[in-house]
């Protein structure tokens, strides 16, 4: 009993140093000309505490709607992170980079943590440079984004923005009801082989998982209506002059997926 | 150096941006008693907007003037005192925070618009020029009844306790409006010469010192120049903030409490009644509602405080005389008081404004050399550190 206590904590440690990263506006339909908060959480499986804004931790943080691309302001140290003007007329893009925040873990941790996201890889790397042993010295960066669903659809919601490790739609999927497909792209290339993961708002037990293939493609069966957040996150080795081993990217993407048939 | 100085300049420019606005801010008084921009013509200054039904009526307060207690004649004539009703643009009550501050959400704010306009125009002696009543029932108009005079300032506030306003006070049948009519969305405004001075929505908010853009702006035009607000002055304090001068923290700091935009101010200053609750502020407005106390509950404090500073203990929750239950319902006006004549101004102010501006530019004068010196030495010392 002991064993499996001490096994569900060191899960919940690790999950506390490694989270999932996304956007979480006020709502998911603004009317026209109304305000919306932008809400940046951390946690996992769609369950987040809020993140305040940071100016000095943002790259981009940014909206594209109808009548054009504009930065999404907010003070530091409050949440929600950022405050917009929806357009409303068609989906709106909202879009956030940065982080860069360095992070250290013990080895038994570290490892548990890259295996729940599907990051075996590097745990064989690690073995073959004979770092099991040693911390985990990870730098990460961030990448989301998220959809307001518009009057209309948008082709800006399946248009990449450019971030270093990002989420594209294929469609745009506040439309209808029908199988989510995208592409993942990292520094704007096809990312084959990552590992991609969909969670429902409010139904944490809804998890799907799958694996871009050679083009960077994936698709998943939706199974519900509702708030999606779909995810991925990204290790490469950091360079030799580094304080780190490793650089991870974390890309998201939240949207509604409406009520209907398919 | 360079680099440093552009950065050192550039806090010093926004800690004299924030000195400047702090300085525009002219002292808040109360209700919408003090928009700063109203205080170059009294008359113009718009204090109170109440409304709520009365059996088969609405009733409607607009009040402007404060802390008047000089005698007749007064300088009315020169402007336009209208009150705008949107019957149309949909309002909902689904979020909790935006009932408790605003009434109600306005779904669509740039489509706010004005379906009922009741303009007024009065003579200096408060009596009626005219009155024209657009969009309501045109069979009804001749039904509404109508008071315009000098009544006791009824917001509940010690410094307005003992002086009156200009009222004017509107009775309308109900059945003056389109049939099934719930919610209302009002506001009020003066105007002179076609250029609208002052606005009214719901209490307590335009003539909070960061709200001040707002008066001269219509409601649809409200949430665009607040998001524009806010986006200018978070730049200037998380700029501010992140700073490593202890001066500029504080002066963020400042700027926060005073004129930062708050997450809960993106919303257009309009009042909202809806007949599917019961009347009370922000629900319409009653004549006995502490719009202090209750603005304060939920995020807006400045008149709880100076309430408090002014005021006696306990602090005052009710008018300093009682209202009257029958028309027109403000209680009678205070004894006229002779108007003691101005000051004449003193240079004192003056005095005192250039001796700051003084010390200002020579501490910024002191600043810049003192950091060329530093690095003129350094420069200096490693050349001779390297000989």
């Amino acid at each position: 009993m002991k064993t499996c206590l001490a096994a569900v904590a060191a899960l919940f440690a690790t999950a506390a140093a490694a989270h999932d990263f996304w956007i979480e506006p006020s709502t998911f339909h603004p009317t026209p000309g109304t305000a919306v908060g932008v809400g940046l959480r951390v946690g996992e499986y769609f369950i987040g505490d809020p993140v305040k804004r940071q100016s000095s931790a943002i790259e981009r943080f940014l909206v594209r709607q109808a009548d054009g691309e504009q930065a999404v302001g907010g003070a530091d140290n409050i949440d929600p992170a950022g405050f917009l003007r929806a357009d409303g007329r068609e989906t709106a893009v909202i879009g956030y980079s940065g982080g860069g925040a360095y992070l250290e873990m013990p080895p038994d941790r570290f490892a548990v943590y890259l295996r729940l996201y599907g990051l075996d890889w590097v745990v064989a790397e690690r073995e073959k440079r004979g770092e099991s042993a040693r911390p985990g010295r990870e730098r990460f960066y961030r990448c989301a984004k998220a959809l307001l669903t518009g009057a209309r659809g948008a082709a800006a919601a399946s248009r990449p923005l450019g971030f270093a490790y990002e989420i594209v739609p294929d469609d745009d999927p506040t439309r209808r009801r029908e199988p989510f497909g995208g592409h993942l792209l990292s520094d704007g290339k096809p990312m084959a082989g990552a590992v991609i993961g969909a969670y429902l708002q409010g139904e944490p037990s809804i998890r799907l998982e799958t694996r871009t293939d050679s083009a960077g493609a994936f698709r998943f069966d939706l199974p519900k209506a509702g708030v999606w957040l779909i995810r991925s996150v990204h290790m490469e080795r950091a360079g030799m002059f580094d304080r780190n081993d490793w650089n991870s990217r974390w890309a998201s993407l939240t949207f509604e997926q409406p009520e209907g048939a398919r | 150096m360079g680099r440093f100085t552009m950065r050192m300049g550039r806090r010093m420019m926004a800690a004299l941006a924030i000195s400047s606005v702090l300085a525009m801010g002219r002292p808040v008084l109360a209700s919408d008693h003090a928009d700063p921009v109203a205080l170059g013509d009294p008359e113009s200054n718009i204090t109170d907007l109440f409304f709520f039904p009365q059996g088969d009526q609405m009733i409607l307060i607009f009040n402007v003037v404060r802390s008047l207690l000089a005698p007749e004649p007064y300088n009315l004539e020169p402007f336009t005192y209208q009150i705008n009703m949107d019957l149309t643009t949909p309002v909902s009550t689904q979020d909790d925070a935006n009932r408790a501050r605003y009434g109600g959400t306005v779904l669509v704010p740039d489509q706010i618009h004005p379906d009922v306009s009741i303009t007024i125009h009065l003579h200096d002696d408060v009596t009626l020029k005219d009155v024209t009543f657009k969009g309501l029932d045109e069979r009804q108009t001749g039904n509404i009844k109508q008071y315009f005079s000098v009544r006791d300032d009824p917001f509940i506030f010690p410094r307005f306790f003992g002086k009156n306003v200009i009222s004017m006070v509107l009775s309308i049948p109900k059945s003056a409006f389109p049939a099934g009519q719930h919610d209302y969305i009002l506001w009020g405004t003066t105007s002179k010469n076609g250029h609208q001075i002052d606005h009214v929505g719901r209490s307590i908010r335009s003539q909070l010192p960061r709200f001040g853009f707002l008066n001269t702006l219509a409601p649809k035009d409200h949430l665009k120049a607040l998001m524009e607000m806010k986006t200018q002055r978070d730049g200037i304090y998380n700029f501010l903030h992140t700073s490593k001068e202890w001066w500029a923290v504080a002066a963020g700091d400042l700027l926060q409490f005073t004129y930062q935009l708050r997450k809960y101010d993106l919303q257009p200053d309009v009042m909202i009644y809806s007949d599917r609750f019961p009347v009370g502020y922000p629900n319409g407005r009653v004549l006995t509602d502490d719009v202090v106390a209750q603005t304060c509950s939920f995020g807006d404090c400045l008149l709880q405080e100076l309430s408090f500073i002014e005021g006696g203990w306990p602090r005052a929750t009710k008018n300093d005389k009682e209202f009257s239950p029958d028309w027109p319902f403000e209680a009678a006006p205070w004894p006229e008081q002779k108007v003691v004549p101005a000051a004449t101004h003193s240079v004192l102010p003056w005095v005192i404004l250039g001796a700051i501006g003084l010390i200002v530019v020579s501490w910024l004068i002191g600043e810049i050399v003192r950091r060329l010196a530093c690095w003129l030495f350094g420069k200096w010392w490693r050349r001779v550190v390297d000989a």
